[in-house]
């Protein structure tokens, strides 16, 4: 089962106050359930569908359209590795093949101790420090092998 | 028609002048004159989208050049449309072969072949060699649900079936997964497919990927011979599609082409999935006589000798008005009008009825009410014009599940308000800007409709100099709803006087208004009162407001309504022409049950019903037959009726025969035979009319056209129409009487203290009569019978889902499963009518109105 935390609870009517549609506030809610639960469960896109008068199938399409709303359980660290054109030319592929390596996992894996989370990313508009990856809510630039170590081995 | 006038656009699509309402689109418009777009992700009935991108064209306005959409781009004026270019066709053309990289490309196997908008549009941009390298997918087959299957290697993620399921059925089943490559459609979680199973998606998937897995023969549609006939099923008339391979029925699909039927390809799961009732070992497989319980066969011409035998005999022994008929809602209208006959003019008894007028015979009263006030029923066409609807009393996706994707097509393209009035908080999805929602006390529809009347004149929201001006007896209406103040009105319905108020304003602005009657009404009660104030409602609205007002009276089978134009009815001749003193003898049809179970009645012929289960009360009914010196009853299937037959006949289903049924709005349809008549069966027809033979008296007509010969000059009013062109009858001659119809106030009853709970029944979603219990697609999705209580009510009695309730009458009582459910009110128990198991009629006592139960856990 899945509920919003009583906290979070208390948010739901200001989010929902600040659109003339509450359709509108389906984005917000996904967040919100991804930041508690780490991911965004069948059972949570079922919750919000009753709060926002849309099927699960509705809010299901929303939420599998955009990448970053996971649908799977998490580590605690979700790495975003960015692929795309600048930090492509400047090394992600093999810097991502590295990362891989190094937790032992595949892209859009978890590392058995629940601690990382791989995926690929499209520009996250760092690109003038490219390559970059995000952990979180952190955004870690100009990457190399020795500083992804480093970033990584600090993490607990 | 809606009251919005829009201007009318002047354009020319390749050089041709066209005009169009403003707004329309330009693929729209350049159907409609006939010139072919490519396409894959329109539907006239859906929201523009453009998803697939081959529909473009070019467009030249104010002097510049465009390419556009033509699927979302509005016309203008002055515009000119060109639909092939060398450069289009390079556009489109390069959508469809990329589509094409993933597509399977097995069509001969595949169930949309030779329908397939995907092959059509390949085929006409000439597409042959592709230039990309292909790329398979190679997912298997999805068969989590009894119905359909999806076969996702060959979508196109058109979003068409997620749009269809969506914005015409309200249930948004289906959606998209992820984007991009990855893009496909499926349930929330891949769950299996748990929805109203209306089939649209699978008419509206321009390709294979959903496909109808209750079909006996799949793939290539296009070697199956279609026949479009009428849905035997409720009275909202579509027109079904009936797909035969070498005299058999392999399916039923629904034809999209404009003017074909009133539904725009649009189905229910009974009429699209109900099939299973054609070809069936459990009809009845001849004539059968009953020796002393047991049916033994016997042959047919034995069996109508035996009939007209009888009837002689009993004609001699106990006057012709010992001889009843019960004439069927489901028959066609040439076989009411026949069967209606063989008993006015060869018997000489006037004791004909139908279950319709027996239970509610101001049902017919209300309609000629209606016509002589000038209140007319619109083409059910036209309901997705209309600017307000209110749906009174109908859970319309179970009982006319297709006049609600009519009414929310409307809400889409027309901006019709929708106010939705039912005792049951039930659903009703659709994108109207306006949803009033009035959820009252059960049985107080009278007090609301009245309510509504008197709000309508006190706050002056018609003109009423206007209507005392154009109805004498408007003063007798303004004393007749002094009761109906606010506070009675709240203490009865539950509603305040702000939502009435609101509701009354919304249906007096200028606009052209359908009104939609539930059968739920018929069963208050007090349902000739409800009419009667619904009609007062519309003269009101009529005579001292602007635009219009629509009636749709409360109709449940496919020919409820013809079955009463054909004058099966002790009070109407064919064509609501008076019985008055044609006929000597007393009415014994008016309490046809009753008249048999005293002795009254001797010889009692029912034609295709089963008012075992089917009349508003069983004990009656079984008593009626059990005392009734001879019965006979010709059925497709087995019904509880028939067992206590002597004599029982098997007859034909829908697909074997020909005719015409009307519908609920008066659309004269054609029934079409795409099979012959199987097995030893005959049509009613034909029955009735080798009864005349054998009466020494034959009709004249010897096909079902002659006899709709024989009916055009019967009744006027149908001497026109033209069935194939699914056209209404109109009233004919008819004086105009314009009066409010008054009656007098009386208070809702309470709830005798034992029995504290009020019962409500109706047809199932899944489920209509006694028929589609035959059908194993729909006994698949509608297995059990489940009653519905709200959760206070479990609450109080402990019970919970799945637990056995006993549900008691002073009459009888049953068991049954259950399941909670907010949308019932507390105090309420619905219990679907149509399992044989569950006889719900059984409940009722001599007494007329909502039932008084009592529940509890059955151990
Ligand atoms: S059958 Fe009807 S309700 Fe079910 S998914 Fe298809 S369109 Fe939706
Ligand atoms: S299943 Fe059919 S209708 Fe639905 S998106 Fe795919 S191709 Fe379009
Ligand atoms: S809505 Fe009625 S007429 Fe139409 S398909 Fe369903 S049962 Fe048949
Ligand atoms: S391409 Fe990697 S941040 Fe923009
Ligand atoms: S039909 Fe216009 S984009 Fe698909």
């Amino acid at each position: 089962m899945f509920e919003f935390s009583p906290a979070n609870q208390k948010r739901i009517p200001e989010i929902l106050a600040k659109y003339p549609d509450t359709q509108s506030a389906l984005l917000p809610l996904l967040t919100m359930a991804q930041r508690q639960e780490g991911y965004v469960a069948p059972q949570a896109m079922v919750e919000i569908g009753k709060i926002l008068k849309l099927s699960p199938g509705y809010v299901q399409s929303v939420a599998s359209f955009y990448t970053m709303y996971h649908m799977h359980p998490t580590g605690k660290y979700i790495i975003l590795f960015c692929i795309n054109i600048s930090c492509q030319l400047n090394g992600a592929d093999e810097l991502l093949a590295y990362t891989a390596s190094k937790l032992n996992i595949k892209v859009g894996e978890t590392t058995a101790d629940k601690k990382f989370t791989l995926h690929r990313e499209e520009c996250l508009a760092a690109c003038s420090n490219a390559p970059m990856m995000r952990i979180n809510d952190t955004y870690h630039e100009d990457l190399s092998k020795e500083k992804i170590d480093k970033i990584l081995d600090s993490l607990d | 028609m809606s009251v919005t006038v829009r201007e009318t656009i002047n354009f020319t699509i390749d050089g041709k002048p066209a005009t169009a309402p403003e707004g329309t689109i330009i693929l729209e418009v350049a159907q409609k004159y006939g010139f072919e777009v490519t396409n894959l992700c329109y539907n006239k009935k859906l929201k523009p989208f453009a998803a697939c991108r081959t529909c473009m064209v070019e467009v030249r306005h104010n002097g510049k050049k465009e390419l556009v959409y033509s699927c979302t781009h509005p016309v203008a004026e002055g515009m000119e449309v060109i639909i092939h270019t060398e450069e289009t066709d390079r556009y489109n053309s390069a959508n469809i072969e990329m589509l094409l990289v993933e597509h399977p490309l097995d069509c001969p196997i595949c169930d949309k072949s030779g329908v397939c908008p995907l092959q059509d549009n390949t085929e006409l941009l000439e597409l042959q060699k592709p230039r990309f390298e292909i790329q398979r997918r190679n997912e298997p087959s999805i068969k989590t649900n009894p119905l359909i299957e999806f076969y996702l290697n060959r979508c196109i993620v058109c979003g068409l079936c997620v749009r269809a399921c969506d914005e015409i059925q309200g249930v948004q089943a289906l959606d998209f997964h992820q984007r991009g490559m990855k893009a496909s459609i499926g349930t929330a979680n891949d769950e299996p497919l748990d929805c109203e199973f209306c089939g649209q998606c699978i008419t509206v998937c321009p390709t294979g990927a959903l496909m109808d897995m209750s079909s006996d023969a799949r793939g290539l549609a296009a070697l199956f011979k279609n026949t479009n006939t009428t849905c035997s099923y409720c009275s909202w008339g579509c027109t079904v599609q009936l797909e035969t391979k070498k005299n058999k029925l392999v399916r039923i699909t629904a034809d999209e082409t404009p003017g074909v039927g009133i539904n725009e390809g649009n189905l229910c799961a009974k009429g699209r999935f109900g099939h299973g009732i054609v070809h069936n070992d459990e009809r009845i497989q001849s004539p059968l006589i009953n020796q002393g319980g047991t049916f033994q066969e016997i042959g047919w011409d034995e069996a109508i000798e035996m009939i007209a035998e009888r009837a002689k005999t009993t004609i001699n022994r106990n006057g012709a008005e010992s001889l009843a008929g019960l004439a069927s809602e489901k028959l066609t209208n040439e076989e009411n009008y026949l069967f209606q006959k063989l008993f006015r003019n060869n018997y000489g008894s006037n004791q004909i009825n139908n279950l319709q007028n027996l239970q509610a015979p101001y049902v017919n009263d209300f309609m000629l009410n209606c016509f002589e006030n000038g209140i007319e029923s619109k083409p059910v066409t036209e309901l997705d014009q209309a600017d307000v609807v209110l749906i009174f009393n109908s859970d319309l996706p179970s009982e006319y599940p297709v006049g609600g994707n009519s009414i929310r097509k409307g809400a889409i393209f027309t901006g019709t308000r929708v106010i939705f009035a039912n005792p049951r908080n039930m659903r009703f999805d659709h994108e109207s800007r306006i949803d009033i929602r009035l959820i009252y006390n059960q049985d107080a529809d009278f007090m609301l409709a009245n309510r509504l009347c008197r709000i309508l004149i006190d706050e002056n929201l018609v003109d009423t100099a206007k209507v005392q001006e154009q109805i004498p007896n408007f003063n007798d209406l303004v004393a007749s709803l002094a009761p109906y103040t606010a506070d009675a009105t709240k203490k009865a319905t539950g509603l305040t006087n702000e939502q009435l108020k609101r509701t009354a304003t919304q249906l007096a602005e200028k606009a052209d208004r359908a009104l939609i009657i539930g059968n739920d009404v018929l069963n208050t009660g007090k349902g000739k009162e409800t009419l009667n104030a619904l009609l007062n409602l519309a003269i009101l609205l009529n005579a001292g407001g602007e635009g219009s007002v629509s009636i749709y009276p409360p109709r449940e089978h496919c020919n409820s309504q013809g079955v009463n134009d054909m004058g099966a009815t002790p009070q109407y001749l064919p064509g609501y022409r008076p019985v008055n003193d044609a006929f000597e003898h007393e009415n014994l049809a008016d309490e046809l049950f009753e008249n048999c179970a005293n002795g009254k009645i001797k010889f009692l012929h029912i034609a295709g019903e089963d008012p075992m289960t089917s009349y508003k009360s069983r004990s009656i009914v079984e008593q009626a037959l059990d005392t009734v010196p001879f019965l006979v009853v010709q059925d497709i299937y087995m019904s509880e009726t028939a067992r206590k037959a002597n004599l029982i006949l098997p007859t034909a289903t829908f697909a074997e025969k020909e005719g015409t049924v009307t519908n609920m709005t008066r659309h004269v349809q054609k029934v079409v035979p795409a099979i012959p008549v199987q097995g030893k069966a005959k049509s009613d027809l034909e029955i009735f009319h080798n009864l005349a033979d054998a009466l020494g008296s034959p009709f004249k007509s010897k096909s079902s056209s002659d006899v709709l010969e024989e009916i055009r000059q019967t009744i006027p009013a149908y001497k026109d129409v033209d069935p194939a062109r699914h056209e209404q009858w109109k009233p004919s001659g008819v004086t105009a009487k314009p009066a409010f119809q008054i009656c007098a106030f009386e208070e809702l009853k309470a709830s005798k203290r034992d029995f504290s709970m009020k019962l409500l029944t109706n047809n199932h979603m899944f489920h209509i009569g006694s028929y589609t219990h035959f059908s194993k697609a729909l006994t698949d999705i509608g297995p059990d019978c489940f009653a519905e209580i709200n959760p206070k009510d479990a609450k109080k009695s402990e019970l919970v889902n799945g637990d056995t309730l006993l549900v008691e009458s002073s009459q009888a009582n049953l068991k049954v499963q259950m399941k909670i459910n907010p949308a019932v009110p507390a105090g309420m128990v619905y219990i679907p009518k149509n399992w044989p198991e569950v006889p719900v009629n059984a409940l009722r006592n001599g007494e007329d109105g909502t039932v008084h139960v009592k529940i509890s856990k059955s151990e």
